[in-house]
């Protein structure tokens, strides 16, 4: 028994390496892209102040670790990480490897896709990522760093502390490695501009910023006038067994919030806690919201035969939205097309 | 060493009557706490009169559909891995054996890796696929073990624990492999390995409780011959007992109550390592007594640890193994500390 509680040990690295800061991205399901909505013409900028249920800012003042000149970047060029350590690139990366799905798409958005000669098997989108050299998965344990030291990358963007032993391992080698991490829309928005300066494109960079504040103010600007009795209770269903929910600060959580939507577990403190579905029933949800990732097991049908369920609102009024996962939980330039799909899937009338 | 002195019976049935009664209080009060809360009477209305119009329910939805089911299986699951842990404690004269103690844990969890990793969907006997393979795992497992461990028609003890802990260990060295290059279902397995009754219902119950019960009533039914066992191999031989078939029975039915209740609640760990214990504490080491004892402990134990692992965190859900783990941990520390020299 002692060696299964070993492997028990082992698991829980594993877990805690896999599930930080990545959550439905995790799923090597292949998804259709997501047809990008036209950004809305409006003119409105108005800053969106917080909701009171999460201290969370979307427009924060951007405050970019790096001065962005408005055409290009100047090597060599210092730049402060998201986890405040000091990079410097000597010339413009022409051989980029990313380490996360989000970075992936961010680069791709900025324009630097052409130099990715290196990526994890979750980047599936844009569909040119899907053709890109893989060196493993996402969490540190299966990302091969000989793979990555074979491809001789000029700069490497890596994800959080998660995958501080491979951030680690590749400074050994000398190889730069920008770690990019993301709590909030603010920060996502930093980081899409981190990623253009680093790679000269921080014109594209800055037009990508733009382009994601414009479209989601405009989806604000709608979902604030929604009154409280209007507003819908969602319960976001990550997983089905266990049974797992988004906790308020993850992306999904944030933009439940933002899509006009409360989210029945607002209470929870972790990012995506197992949850009791007795919880799930007492708290009678009037929309229950999952990932396409297990789309195949949230029909009406299936969820009404859980036990107990057939009892929640959103079940009886057939309120069951599927939505694609990783544009939900990726901290990308996707975060727009995931908002106004929930919002517009929440709120039809609004839309309209 | 053992006591084969009965008492009187009279207070044997007190003693099981209120055992009994003990753990249908524990299951009531079970029924009545959660994320809403039922006083002990509108349970006991909502399970004798669900269709009586002056019964709340709301409290008929939840005690009927979201808990009842949940806790009878933590019940069942307590009560089988309890009595086949006191059976596994006698016969290897081992008070630290455990219903895992030959592999079952690791089969089981290979078989629930695979079913999850490759996406198996068998279904047999209202078993998921999870749970079939576990189940299967389990069985495969403590053949192997018995296989290896087994010369010249007979399995020495030592033989048969060390061949166990052998195969469990390269079993989870497997499970670990097949995570590692498979990323996403590791939260599935995860929580598998954790044990856990989460989101459990009528049809898990309904494919361990054949099994289960089948399996403590063969237990029961071979606790004389547990008891000679427990007295060491000459003791046994000299009661001309076969200590091959007595072996292999014990272990078929230990492990078939234990791979049931594997199938539906993944590894809780524990509860078969102290239920034992503790009723060997009240009714002393006659097996014929120890063995439904410790099943209504362990029922009552587990019941006890699910109810806090569905409210302790609340709205979250502990994995109850984890509660099993931590609780009974010290628990059996002070037991050990307390009654140093204890023989099963």
């Amino acid at each position: 028994m002692t060696k299964v509680r070993f492997s028990r040990f082992l698991s829980v690295f594993l877990l805690l390496g896999s599930l930080v800061a990545c959550g439905a991205a995790e799923n090597g399901v292949t998804q259709l892209p997501a047809t990008t909505v036209p950004p809305t013409a409006t003119t409105d900028s108005v800053a969106v102040a917080p909701t009171a249920t999460t201290a969370v800012s979307v427009t924060a003042e951007l405050t970019p670790t790096v001065v962005v000149s408005n055409t290009s970047s100047s090597y060599p060029l210092t730049i402060k990480d998201s986890l405040g350590r000091e990079v410097t690139l000597t010339a413009q990366p022409s051989r980029i490897v990313s380490l996360a799905p989000s970075n992936t798409e961010i680069l791709f958005a900025v324009g630097a896709g052409d130099a990715l000669v290196g990526v994890t098997k979750y980047c599936n989108y844009p569909e040119a990522a899907k053709s890109i050299d893989q060196i493993g998965g996402f969490s540190a344990k299966t990302i091969s760093i000989e793979t990555i030291v074979a491809l001789k990358p000029d700069v490497v963007f890596s994800g959080d502390e998660s995958q501080q032993t491979v951030i680690d391992a590749l400074a050994q080698a000398n190889i730069p490695v920008i770690a990019i991490k993301a709590e909030n829309f603010a920060a996502v928005y930093e980081n899409i501009n981190l990623i253009g300066q680093a790679t000269n494109h921080p014109t594209e960079a800055a037009q990508v910023v733009a382009e994601m504040q414009t479209r989601i103010d405009a989806v604000t600007t709608k979902t604030k006038t929604l009154a409280a009795a209007d507003k819908l209770s969602v319960f976001y269903e990550v997983y089905d067994e266990p049974l797992m929910t988004a906790g308020p600060q993850t992306f999904i959580g944030q933009m439940v919030e933002l899509a006009g939507a409360t989210n029945i577990f607002a209470d929870v403190s972790e990012e995506y806690p197992e949850i009791s579905a007795e919880e799930v029933v007492n708290r009678q949800p009037a929309v229950i919201i999952g990932p396409e990732s297990h789309g195949d097991k949230l029909t009406i049908d299936l969820i009404a035969q859980r036990p107990g369920w057939s009892q929640i609102k959103a079940v009886k009024d057939g309120k069951i939205i599927v939505l694609n996962g990783d544009m939900l939980s990726r901290p990308g330039p996707r975060l727009a097309d995931a908002l106004e799909a929930l919002s517009q899937a929440l709120y039809p009338e609004l839309f309209n | 060493m053992a006591r084969l002195i009965s008492k009187p019976y009279w207070r044997d049935l007190l003693a099981f009557g209120g055992l009994l009664g003990l753990l249908l209080l524990t299951m009531v009060l079970s029924l009545g706490i959660g994320a809403v809360q039922f006083s002990p009477s509108e349970v006991l209305q909502a399970i004798i009169q669900p269709q009586h119009p002056s019964t709340n329910s709301t409290a008929v939805t939840i005690v009927w559909d979201l808990r009842m089911a949940r806790m009878l299986l933590a019940a069942l699951i307590g009560a089988g891995l309890a009595s086949a842990g006191a059976a596994f404690q006698g016969l290897f004269q081992n008070p630290l054996a455990d219903p895992f103690a030959i592999g079952a844990s690791g089969g089981a969890a290979l078989g629930a890796t695979l079913a999850i990793v490759l996406q198996i969907q068998w279904q047999w006997l209202g078993f998921s696929a999870v749970a079939l393979c576990a189940f299967i795992g389990a069985l495969l497992a403590v053949g192997v073990v018995y296989t290896i461990a087994e010369v010249g028609g007979h399995a020495p003890r030592t033989a048969l624990l060390l061949a166990g802990a052998a195969l469990s260990t390269m079993l989870s060295a497997t499970v670990s492999l097949l995570l590692l290059m498979n990323e996403q279902p590791l939260y599935e397995v995860f929580a598998w390995l954790l044990g856990g009754l989460s989101g459990r219902s009528w049809d898990n119950l309904r494919s361990s409780l054949p099994f289960v019960v089948l399996g403590i009533a063969w237990l029961w039914l071979l606790a004389r011959r547990i008891d000679a066992l427990s007295c060491g191999d000459e003791v046994a031989q000299s009661l001309g007992l076969s200590l091959w078939r007595t072996r292999s029975a014990v272990i078929a039915a230990a492990s078939i109550t234990t791979a049931a209740t594997v199938a539906n609640g993944g590894i809780i760990g524990f509860v078969g390592l102290i239920a034992p214990h503790i009723a060997r504490l009240l009714f002393g080491a006659n097996h014929a007594r120890l063995i439904p004892a410790s099943g209504l402990v362990g029922a009552m134990l587990l019941v006890l640890a699910d109810t806090t692992a569905r409210t302790i965190a609340a709205p979250l859900e502990l994995p109850v193994g984890i509660l099993t783990a931590m609780l009974g941990g010290p628990f059996f520390l002070y037991l050990l500390k307390r009654s140093r020299g204890v023989r099963g």
